[in-house]
């Protein structure tokens, strides 16, 4: 039962009232203290209200300091960026900042992929590779932001590099444990019907390891987003984090706030969508998980 | 049959009845169950699968409040778990981050006696069920037998009056549980406490017991209270004799019709 | 047997293929292709006056002393409140969106912000600590909540538990696996933290060394420093692995088959 959390992934709520249990149905106390909700939208009604309420407490703050200097309330940031959104500049700022993000995390998802096939198929690889895996795991990968300038210089292909970077080693380590991890059973019976490496690679171990894969692009595209606004707040020459040097610079605060919040809106949005299509995919699995 | 010195009704079970809420409606477990059982007599539940009989017994342990009716313990309802009664689960249920000693002595730390009183206090329980070389072990590295006995020391060990057995011996293979229902037994003879003990098997329920409560199904009833007229104490050599089996070839005929079985014969 | 001579092999191959990319690196060092790859001998010669130089030990005083400031109380916190989430329904769901969200978004992002707020100094990086590692925390340990099993919860409550003994004798210690998993993952967390903040900032900690010694285009003495960054990370999660290891010995028998990531 891999239950494990990684970064980005969110647990599933294994226990939902009803449903019979050994003949008995109602409060199965797993550790979560049950209440059998009149209501389905009771749950609703406390998650939309506490978003509301945090909602609440950050404008009525905002509106508290004397000035809006060091904190905006939520309405001004939203005008703010509402504004910004009918501006060219907005748009080429963000095109900029997004060229680079969309060519280094194509590039991470390509390598990482082929990488964790290699990796989670032979050992011997593996165990090659191990030790620069396992550092480059363990390092912030911020501090190669350095070396990709004095690489690359400060253009396009340093951005690239930086953004791809931190996207590979998510998508590599999930693939092969993707691979890795399939099922000892299933590679078993393709043997057992004397199937070909090739055959049995392509027609059992691909598919079975595909949720591991999908796990991997999900997450490594997270780490490639953050990349992108590492290489924004870091090598600030283009894009949006010329934005935000120059909001800060003349302290208009309430539009660094919308950039920052635009930034992670399209964070937020396309770790939604990969879920999404994560999801779909490992389907079968989960639905396996959940019958044993 | 030596008659065991109890002084009558022990606990009274009257007119209990038990729904749930389930998806499709409401499921009724146990409808007009009405017992008796007397101080410190060995009664067992038998019945198929999903009777009820393991809700009847939660209910007396009080973990589960009955939908309607009540039962009661020495004259006084029964409301929530209480000292007087503890129970022994059918998958051993111990703590498997500590050790033998520390799982016995659980139930006296649940009433609030320190980590070192109560594995003090539990050293004798753990004596009597014959693992003292194992208390500083861990679950894991006992056998299914072993642990079990963990777990029926520990519900010694906070010295209720009443001991209620689910299943207890369903998750042991045949031969160790042979072994356990002859410790039991012995275990039994010298503690004089009132048991209630559920199970599936026949030959446990009329080796162990005084009497035999054969519940219906859907929903959950009671369909007849059998005496055990077996002679105390028992050994190994009751289990053939005539009147072992006619009691246990009667069980069968009772359970195989409740559960549907077309070639059952007409009931006698 | 033959899995100890396997686990050898594999050790052999790693060896081997750390050596076979030193080597390369080196002969591109020395062919010079490009300054930002010298010589694997000068990077090494480089790492022994670095770390022991005064500069490099005072940046990494200030990096450690954030760490210890903010990681503890941000961990304290996150198990606390990952109890309450997991164990209670209606706080799950009040702050379920909340943790949620600060796990799905690129929390870099909000760097720029706590400057603002918090100013350009020590504040905001251990505010940017803080963010890193307590969603994690709290995320982990509701996850190990929730893996208590519900039988032995009814167990103690057919003994007479209340609330705080179901709590504290049974649900938090089956929380423990998870909720070390988390503190784990947030250790790491925190360095990246840590040397993010400091080189936005660029003047203080490690962060900030590696910014001016990227900006003087001392490359050997960054990767001197880049190299000693990437092995304090991997001890540090190798400490907290090893106590993992000694306070829950049980979780070595019921071992199931461990997943092979975590979010570092």
């Amino acid at each position: 039962m891999a239950l494990e959390q990684r970064e980005g992934s969110v647990p599933v709520v294994a226990h939902q009232t009803g449903g019979a249990v050994d003949g008995e149905v109602g409060v199965v106390d797993n550790g979560t203290v049950s209440i059998e909700v009149a209501h389905r939208w009771v749950p609703w009604l406390f998650r939309i209200g506490s978003v509301g309420l945090v909602l609440l407490i950050w404008e009525l703050y905002g509106r508290a300091q004397e000035t809006t200097l060091f904190f905006v309330p939520f309405t001004g940031v939203v005008s703010a960026l509402w504004e910004l959104a009918q501006t060219a500049e907005f748009w080429d700022a963000y095109r900029q900042t997004l060229i680079p993000f969309v060519w280094g995390w194509l590039l991470a998802l390509v390598v990482g992929i082929a990488l964790g096939l290699l990796i989670g198929r032979f050992r011997t690889f593996e165990a090659i590779t191990k030790p620069y895996v396992t550092f480059l795991n363990a390092l912030p990968v911020s501090t190669l932001v350095p070396i990709a300038v004095i690489l690359l210089g400060i253009g396009y292909a340093s951005r690239i590099l930086v953004v791809f970077l931190f996207g590979v080693i998510e998508v590599t380590l999930n693939t092969a444990a993707g691979v890795r991890y399939v099922n000892r059973d299933l590679v078993e019976m393709g043997e057992s019907f004397n199937a070909t490496q090739w055959r049995l690679f392509r027609k059992v171990i691909l598919p079975a390891s595909t949720p591991g894969i999908m796990a991997g692009v999900r997450i490594g595209t997270g780490r490639a987003v953050v990349g992108m606004v590492v290489v924004e707040i870091l090598l600030v020459a283009v894009g949006m984090g010329r934005l935000i040097l120059r909001y800060r610079g003349r302290f208009q605060s309430a539009e660094l706030f919308a950039v920052v919040l635009a930034l992670i809106l399209f964070g937020i949005v396309l770790q939604v969508v990969a879920r999404r299509i994560e999801r779909r995919v490992s389907r079968w699995k989960y639905e396996m998980e959940r019958a044993t | 049959m030596e008659v065991r010195d109890g002084t009558g009704d022990l606990i009274e079970i009257q007119n209990i009845g038990r729904q749930f809420n389930t998806r499709d409606g409401t499921f009724e477990a146990l409808k007009d169950v009405n017992f008796a059982v007397e101080d410190k007599e060995f009664f067992s539940i038998i019945g198929p699968s999903g009777c009820g009989k393991t809700t009847l017994l939660k209910m007396v342990a009080g973990l589960i409040k009955p939908s309607s009716g009540s039962i009661t313990v020495d004259g006084q309802p029964v409301v929530g778990p209480g000292n007087d009664r503890a129970m022994v689960f059918q998958h051993f249920v111990l703590l498997p981050w500590a050790d033998v000693l520390t799982n016995v002595g659980f139930g006296l730390e649940m009433r609030g006696l320190s980590r070192k009183e109560s594995r003090e206090a539990a050293k004798p329980f753990l004596d009597r069920v014959g693992l003292t070389r194992f208390s500083e072990h861990y679950p894991h590295e006992l056998s299914g037998g072993m642990q079990q006995r963990v777990g029926l020391a520990r519900a010694l060990a906070v010295g209720p009056d009443i001991l209620l057995m689910d299943e207890p011996f369903g998750a042991l293979d045949a031969q160790t549980r042979q072994l356990m229902q002859e410790d039991l037994m012995r275990l039994w003879d010298g503690e004089q406490k009132t048991v209630i003990f559920v199970t599936h098997s026949m030959d446990e329920a009329a080796y162990l017991s005084d009497r035999v409560l054969v519940m219906d199904t859907h929903p959950g009833t009671v369909r007849e209270i059998l005496d055990v007229p077996l002679p105390r104490p028992r050994d190994e050599s009751v289990r053939r004799t005539p009147v072992f089996n006619e009691l246990t070839a009667h069980m069968w005929h009772e359970l195989r019709g409740m559960m549907g079985d077309p070639t059952a014969a007409a009931p006698e | 047997m033959r899995a100890l001579k396997k686990q050898n092999k594999n050790r052999l191959l790693s060896l081997a293929g750390l050596l076979a990319g030193l080597v390369i690196w080196e002969i591109i060092g020395r062919l010079e292709l490009s300054p930002a790859f010298p010589p694997v001998t000068a990077v090494l010669g480089a790492v022994f006056e670095v770390w022991s130089s005064p500069r490099f030990l005072d940046a990494l005083k200030e990096s450690l002393i954030s760490i210890a400031i903010a990681l503890p109380p941000s961990i304290l916190f996150g198990v606390a409140f990952g109890l309450l989430i997991g164990r209670y329904k209606p706080v799950e769901w009040a702050f379920d969106p909340l943790v949620n969200t600060f796990l799905s978004l690129p929390l870099v992002a909000l760097i720029p912000v706590l400057f603002l707020i918090f100013g350009l100094g020590r504040g905001s990086i251990l505010a940017t600590i803080i963010i890193y590692t307590f969603f994690i925390v709290v995320v982990n340990t509701a996850a190990g909540v929730r893996t208590t099993d519900h039988q032995i919860v009814e167990m103690a409550t057919s003994f007479g538990a209340s609330e705080r003994q179901i709590l504290s004798r049974v649900v938090l210690p089956s929380a423990l696996p998870l909720m070390f998993a988390g503190i784990r993952i947030s250790t790491g967390r925190a360095i990246r933290a840590v040397i993010i903040a400091e080189q936005v900032i660029g003047l203080i900690g490690l962060g900030g060394l590696v910014q001016r010694l990227g900006g003087a285009f001392a490359v050997e003495q960054l990767y001197a420093v880049i190299l000693f960054v990437g092995l304090f990370g991997l001890l540090s999660m190798e400490a907290v692995s090893f106590v993992e290891r000694r306070a829950l010995p049980w979780i070595l028998a019921q071992e199931e088959t461990e997943p092979a990531l975590q979010g570092a």
